[in-house]
Order: C-alpha cells, then sequence, then structure tokens
C-alpha cells in the first residue's frame, strides 16, 4: 500500500534512469542515480523480504541493454548483480563513478559465494549501510568487511598467477571487483566518507598509471625484439649471453655518465681555455706533431693533454663561474664509481641466487634432462633439428655415464692424471707470466734506444703478446684438462677458473712490470727527489718568467693576476700517472682491435671458407678439421 | 593513450592485462597474429565477444610451435575443449603462461598437464616413454627409453608409487637451473 506505493515511484524511476544511462554512455546516470538513492535503498531493504519476482520487474528495463552479451544462463545470478548494483548505487555515487570502467556486464558465476556472505552480514546487520537510517555499523563487522576486501584485492593483484582457464579468470576478477567497489563506499561510511572516496580514486589513478609506466618502459628497452629474434634462431643460451651484454653497456654508461658529467664537462667548461692548469696543454716543443694520427693513435700528444687524462688539478678550492669544487668531485667520482660497481654486481648476485637454489645438484639429473632440455623458445627448424641432435646425444652420454658408474674404476690412475693435469695448468700460467715480464721489460729497453727504430710489432708487442696469450691459453688448458675426466660441470668449473687465473695474472704481471720500468726510470738517481725537485724549479721558473712579462717588477703576492699568457709556452715537469694511463688505453684499444681480427678471420671467413669450399673437398668440413 | 584500436573495450583490455602478464600492446600483436592464422574466420571486432574457434592443425602451424614436439600437448592442455582448438582467450592464457614473466610454480603446474598425456594428473611410465621418444624422435633404442624412465622415476618418486604426481613433479623441477 503506502510502502508499495513508495516502492513502486522510485522503481520505475529508477529503472529508468538506470536504463537510460545505460544507452547514452553514462554521463547523466549520477543525477539521476543519487536522487532515488535512499527510496532506492529502503526499495531494497524491502526487496530482501520478497522473492525474486520483484527484482525481475525492477531490472527487466534494464537487462534490455545488455543482452548482447552472452549471457542467458545467468540471468538468476544477474538479478542477484541488480540487487548488488542497486545497494552499491544507493550507498555512493562516487561508486557509480568508478562502475563506468568496470561495469562489463557478463558477470558469470561465482556470485554466490559472495552474495550469501553479504546476505549474512545484512541480515544480522539489518541493513545498517544507508545513508538515511544512518545505523551505525559494528566494529567487529567493519574489520570482517575491510578483511574481505583486502582479501578480494590481493586475488586481483595475483590473479595472472592462477593456473584457471581464461574464462574463470575474468569472472572471478568481475566478482572480485564489483565486490571491491561495493564494500570501499560501504567503509568509508564511518570515517570522512568524502575523503575514503577519494582515496581509493587516487589509487585506482594511481595504478592506471604504473600500468601504463609499465607498459611504456617495455617498449624503451634497447634491442628487445632483436634479443627475441636471436633467441628464436639460436635458443634462449646464447641470448642469455646478449642479455649480459646488454647489461653491461647499461654498467658502463651510467658509469661513463658519472665521470663524464662531474669531471670532464666541468674541467672543459672552465677551460681557460684549456682547463684549470697551464699544465694540461700541448707544449710548444710537441706542438707540431701534436694532431699526427700516429700519435694521436699512441695516445700521446693532444690527447695526452685532453680530458682524456684527466686527474690533475692544483690546490683551488673552486674553479669557474659555477664555483664547481673540483678537487671534491674528482674524489666522490672515484669513491661513487667503485661503490655503484660493488652494490650492482653484489645485487643482480643476489637476485639470481634466489632463483638458482644450487645449481650443484646432480641428483635429478634424468629428470631434468627429460623435462627441462627442450628449448620452447626455439623458432627456427635448422635449430631444431640441432637441439634434437643434442638432446638425443645428451641422452646417450648420460645413459653411458649411468652405466660406466656401474662400473670399476681405477682410484688411482684418476689422482695421478689429474695432479699432472693441475701441473701443467700452473706451468702455463708461469710461462704467461714470465712471459709478459720479459716482454714489457724489451719494450721499455726499446723506449731507451728511441722508438723510431723498430718497427710496428716491436712497439705494439707488449699490446700483441697479451692479446694472444688470451687466446691462445684457454684453448691450452681446455686440452690439459680432457686429461683430468672429471665431470663436465665440474671439467668446466675448473677450466673458468684457470683462465680467470690466467687473465688476472697477467694483468698483474703488466702492472708490477710497468711499476718496474717507471721506478727503473724515476730512480736512476734519487730521481724521486730530483721530480719534486724539478716541480719546484718549474714553478720557480715560472714565477720568474712571468715576471719578466711584467716588465722587470717581480710581483710580491704569488697571486698575481692571471696575464694573457699562452699556456703551451709553461714549461711544465714528467708526469708518470699519464704515462701509465696511455699504457692501459692502449692496451684496451689494442685488445679490441685484436678481438675484432679475430673473429673476422677467424670465424667469418672460416665460415666462408666451409660453407662454399665443402663441395669440392677431401672430407665433411662441416663436421671435420676446419670447422 | 591514443585509443584507436577498436578491437576491444577498454573495459576488456584491462581485464585481460590484469589476467595475464602481457602490455596492452602485446595483447594487441597476439591478437594480430591470432587473427592472421585465420582472418576469414575471425573477425576484427571483439568487443562483442563472439565465440570464435581456431582449430588445432592452423594453432600449429604457427613457427613458435611448429617446431615443438610438445605442441599437440600444448594446444590440449590449453584448449576449452581438450582437443586443441583454441578460443583468443585460451590463446592468449597460452602465451601467457609460457612467457617469461610467468613464475616458475604456474610454469611448473602446466608443464605438469603437457607431460601428462592420458590426462589421469599422473605422469606415469608410458608418459614417460612417450616423452622421451618425443624428445629423441624415436633414435633412441627401446632399451635406451626404457633406461632413462627408469632412472626418472627413481629420481623423483617421493611417495613410491611407481608415477609423477603434481608435487613429486613440482619439487623436482622447482630445483632444475635450466627450467624456463
Amino acid at each position: 500500500t503506502d510502502k508499495e506505493r513508495k516502492k513502486a515511484r522510485p522503481r520505475t524511476r529508477r529503472g529508468h534512469a538506470r536504463g537510460r544511462a545505460r544507452c547514452d554512455g553514462e554521463e547523466d546516470g549520477d543525477d539521476d542515480e543519487d536522487e532515488p538513492r535512499r527510496a532506492g535503498h529502503r526499495r531494497h531493504r524491502n526487496r530482501r523480504g520478497r522473492g525474486r519476482a520483484s527484482a525481475n520487474e525492477g531490472s527487466d528495463s534494464e537487462v534490455e541493454p545488455r543482452k548482447t552479451r552472452k549471457n542467458q544462463a545467468n540471468q538468476k545470478s544477474k538479478e542477484d548483480d541488480e540487487e548488488e548494483e542497486d545497494e552499491k548505487g544507493c550507498k555512493s555515487g562516487k561508486g557509480k563513478n568508478e562502475k563506468k570502467q568496470d561495469k562489463k556486464s557478463d558477470k558469470k558465476g561465482k556470485k554466490e559465494k559472495a552474495n550469501k556472505k553479504k546476505k549474512d552480514k545484512k541480515k544480522s546487520g539489518s541493513g545498517s549501510d544507508s545513508d538515511s537510517e544512518e545505523e551505525p555499523i559494528t566494529e567487529e563487522e567493519l574489520t570482517k568487511l575491510k578483511e574481505e576486501v583486502e582479501e578480494k584485492k590481493k586475488l586481483i593483484a595475483t590473479l595472472r598467477n592462477k593456473p584457471w582457464k581464461m574464462k574463470k579468470k575474468l569472472s572471478v576478477l568481475k566478482e572480485a571487483q564489483l565486490f571491491v567497489e561495493k564494500f570501499e563506499g560501504a567503509l568509508g561510511k564511518g570515517k570522512g566518507k568524502k575523503f575514503y572516496a577519494y582515496k581509493v580514486m587516487m589509487t585506482k589513478k594511481w595504478m592506471k598509471f604504473q600500468r601504463d609506466f609499465e607498459n611504456f618502459k617495455t617498449a624503451c628497452i634497447p634491442w628487445e625484439m632483436k634479443i627475441k629474434e636471436i633467441e628464436s634462431h639460436f635458443g634462449s643460451s646464447v641470448a642469455s649471453y646478449f642479455i649480459f651484454l646488454r647489461w653491461m653497456y647499461g654498467i658502463n654508461m651510467i658509469l661513463f655518465g658519472l665521470t663524464f658529467g662531474l669531471v670532464m664537462v666541468p674541467e672543459a667548461l672552465r677551460r681557460k681555455p684549456y682547463g684549470s692548469l697551464p699544465r694540461k696543454t700541448v707544449p710548444r716543443a710537441e706542438e707540431a706533431s701534436a694532431m699526427n694520427f700516429a700519435t694521436l693513435w699512441d695516445f700521446s700528444g693532444f690527447a695526452q693533454y685532453s680530458v682524456l687524462f684527466y686527474g690533475y688539478y692544483n690546490n683551488q678550492r673552486t674553479i669557474g663561474w659555477l664555483k664547481f669544487r673540483i678537487a671534491l668531485s674528482y674524489f666522490l667520482v672515484g669513491v661513487g664509481t667503485i661503490g655503484y660497481s660493488f652494490m650492482i654486481v653484489i645485487r643482480t648476485m643476489a637476485r639470481n641466487a634466489n632463483e638458482d637454489g644450487g645449481g650443484d645438484d646432480t641428483s635429478f639429473n634424468f629428470s631434468w634432462k627429460m623435462f627441462t632440455s627442450w628449448d620452447y623458445l626455439i623458432g627456427n627448424p635448422e635449430t631444431a633439428d640441432n637441439k634434437f641432435a643434442s638432446i638425443t646425444t645428451s641422452f646417450k652420454e648420460a645413459i653411458v655415464e649411468e652405466q660406466e658408474s656401474r662400473k670399476e674404476e681405477n682410484i688411482h690412475l684418476t689422482r695421478f692424471l689429474r695432479v699432472l693435469a693441475n701441473f701443467l695448468a700452473l706451468c702455463t700460467l708461469a710461462g704467461s707470466g714470465y712471459l709478459i715480464f720479459f716482454v714489457v721489460r724489451r719494450s721499455q729497453k726499446f723506449a731507451l734506444e728511441g722508438l723510431e727504430n723498430y718497427g710496428w710489432w716491436e712497439r705494439n708487442e707488449v699490446n700483441m703478446v697479451m692479446s694472444l696469450l688470451g687466446m691462445f691459453c684457454p684453448t691450452l688448458f681446455d686440452v690439459i684438462s680432457s686429461l683430468e675426466n672429471y665431470h663436465p660441470r665440474i671439467a668446466l668449473r675448473w677450466q673458468l677458473g684457470r683462465i680467470f687465473a690466467l687473465f688476472l695474472g697477467n694483468l698483474y704481471t703488466f702492472i708490477i712490470a710497468l711499476m718496474d720500468e717507471i721506478n727503473l726510470k724515476a730512480s736512476y738517481l734519487h730521481l724521486f727527489i730530483f721530480q719534486l725537485e724539478e716541480e719546484k724549479i718549474v714553478k720557480y721558473n715560472m714565477t720568474i718568467w712571468e715576471a719578466s712579462l711584467y716588465n722587470g717588477t717581480i710581483p710580491e703576492n704569488s697571486t698575481a693576476p692571471p696575464i694573457q699568457v699562452d699556456p703551451a709556452d709553461v714549461p711544465r715537469g714528467p708526469c708518470w700517472e699519464t704515462m701509465v694511463g696511455q699504457e692501459f688505453v692502449r692496451l684496451t684499444v689494442s685488445d679490441t682491435m685484436t678481438t675484432y681480427i679475430t673473429i673476422l678471420i677467424g670465424d667469418f671467413l672460416r665460415a666462408v671458407f666451409v660453407r662454399f669450399f665443402n663441395y669440392c673437398w677431401c672430407w665433411d668440413l662441416e663436421y671435420g678439421f676446419v670447422s | 593513450m591514443g585509443n584507436k584500436q577498436t578491437i576491444f573495450t577498454p573495459e576488456q583490455l584491462d581485464a585481460y592485462q590484469d589476467c595475464t602478464f602481457f602490455t596492452r600492446k602485446e595483447i594487441l600483436r597476439l591478437f594480430y597474429r591470432y587473427r592472421d592464422l585465420a582472418p576469414q574466420l575471425v573477425p576484427l571486432d571483439y568487443t562483442d565477444k563472439p565465440d570464435v574457434t581456431l582449430p588445432y592443425e592452423l594453432i600449429g602451424s604457427m613457427p613458435e610451435l611448429k617446431d615443438n614436439p610438445f605442441r599437440q600437448r600444448i594446444a590440449e592442455v590449453f584448449s576449452e575443449d581438450g582437443e586443441g582448438n583454441m578460443t583468443l582467450d585460451d590463446f592468449l592464457d597460452m602465451f601467457s603462461a609460457l612467457s617469461e614473466m610467468a613464475p616458475r610454480d604456474l610454469k611448473a603446474y602446466y608443464a605438469f598437464k603437457i607431460y601428462d598425456f592420458n590426462n589421469d594428473d599422473y605422469i606415469c611410465k608410458s608418459d614417460l616413454e612417450k616423452t622421451v621418444n618425443k624428445l629423441t624422435r624415436n633414435e633412441l633404442t627401446p632399451e635406451e627409453v626404457r633406461l632413462a624412465c627408469d632412472k626418472v622415476i627413481d629420481e623423483a618418486d617421493l611417495d613410491n608409487d611407481g608415477k609423477l604426481s603434481l608435487e613429486d613433479f613440482q619439487h623436482m623441477i622447482i630445483r632444475a637451473p635450466d627450467f624456463l
């Protein structure tokens, strides 16, 4: 009667408004829906008492626009949804706002659970969440609600990790989202609703922003497509090498940026015109040949005095118009570089350590072979053939090994062979160390006699020798390791350890030899002291010389105003650090060149040769010698 | 955000992004790959969720799957009808689980289903034999195959029932360093 009439009116109005909202695109839906909130809610509460019939009438008008979705089977649950939506509409207009995004009306299955829970709560709470009624929600209900909302949120976040079919995931997602929205509105009831609603909206916006940012970030990773291609052609182990290279490249760029930005750029900017010291200019004597390519290649001449060999600063606290503290920045950049490298290596190691979980396990050998040897990223028939062959071989090997291990083995022979192999490896290492030492000494002898008398080989002997050693010794180690008869994984570790020792040893020998050379150069007489003396003399000369430019007046204070003297004319003393730096740079460059040339000749030419001459050659080149 | 595409509604795309590991661009790219398999069957407008299924032969001819010895099993595991005929949802699901962003336990779960040829929730000896033969393209002798299968059961079967259950399998595969 009265109640029913009241019910009837808002219901139809409501239904109409909703229907319109849906058809028009929901912009004006909000106003209409705010109004009948209370009435609708009252209606809802009353409706609860009845059966589904009333719900039917109310929701018919809204069903029509949604018929296009394939929901016939779930009509029942849809009616439940109508109820819920009414509730939601009642509680918060803002809720409707958000609902726009997520209201896909194909809400399939699995709502019963949520419904039932809500119903129970409602029954016990006696419809406590309404505007007009203003009955307080009890604390315990609030916490329970909160928990459930949290749970649903967590479910949404981990949805993609669940091993369900897509349909199920989609429906669960929708259900969870609706639930969360509806009750987020409810939770806001008790405490500053507007603020809570605002907070929730901001969170949603933030998540959307994050998602967009993720999308953008993945698009920005350099070389991603190329590496994927490589992966499909050659398998994932080759691709992992390139991923590692890309990582190294990133690190190098960062370190370079650090040094460049904080040290070289201020130096370059502050040039007066050649940096904060006259020491950094090309001396008059060398100016003639400073820009020759030969001298540049040797990293002397212009390069020697450029920002490439920075590292000298005087006692000025700050330079330039920016008051840049150059000395402090040198120190901090050094510390920063080391600290950063250290940190990033440790962080990457830690990240990889979790996933691996101990790689020395041979307890699941066969199982792993069976289940993990296929590389799912292969997309190329040639590679697939190779992969099949390698899997077959690996199975055969494992089986043979299994049979072998059931045989008796001669411990003593194995031990002896291993000791022998280690001894040989040590000999190789020692040999290479001595060779480097010898060569550096020789180069010093050459230098003393003047480099012009010798050809290209003598001049670059040290670098060449080091590169060649780095190329051939690992192969030697490989041959030695065949004596040892280890399990392949362990043999690989020994091999890597030896190569590491080789490179480290080479580097240290090189440095020591250089140090020696410098010491020799600098201490024939008390050259250390001599150097200091020389510096003093140079300074004194400079002051005198400046004075002479002032027409004979010796300035009383040493901080005379800078006069326009061409810095190239200023005399300066020797600098051993620069020489060491030059040696290192030369070594790096020649190493790179050697690598390029080796790859070109060693791999490319050889491949071309094999591919084209295979037709007219005695034995099968691809399987035999040259390959 | 350049909403120029009309294949999906924004809500659909968002829902897919929540349910898979893919970004928006990747989902669209996958859709185009799906469509390229059969342009006449797959409509360009998915806003009304048409019910389109592609038969297994088309799926198995994709370059990524063509050389995979387990492609049939993969398609069967991810398809709705269990025969390898996949809808777009299944397609997205499959690639999401196989992608590099999926966690290992999810992959382990699906790997178990793939290797379980007779769908009885256990990997028994015959399943193993089929796996080995598919991996080596029948190049091993039968006794080598038998030896390999025996070894696998030895190594991985923890509850000693002669076949691998999901727990056994997961326990074994989680420790594998090259399980990708």
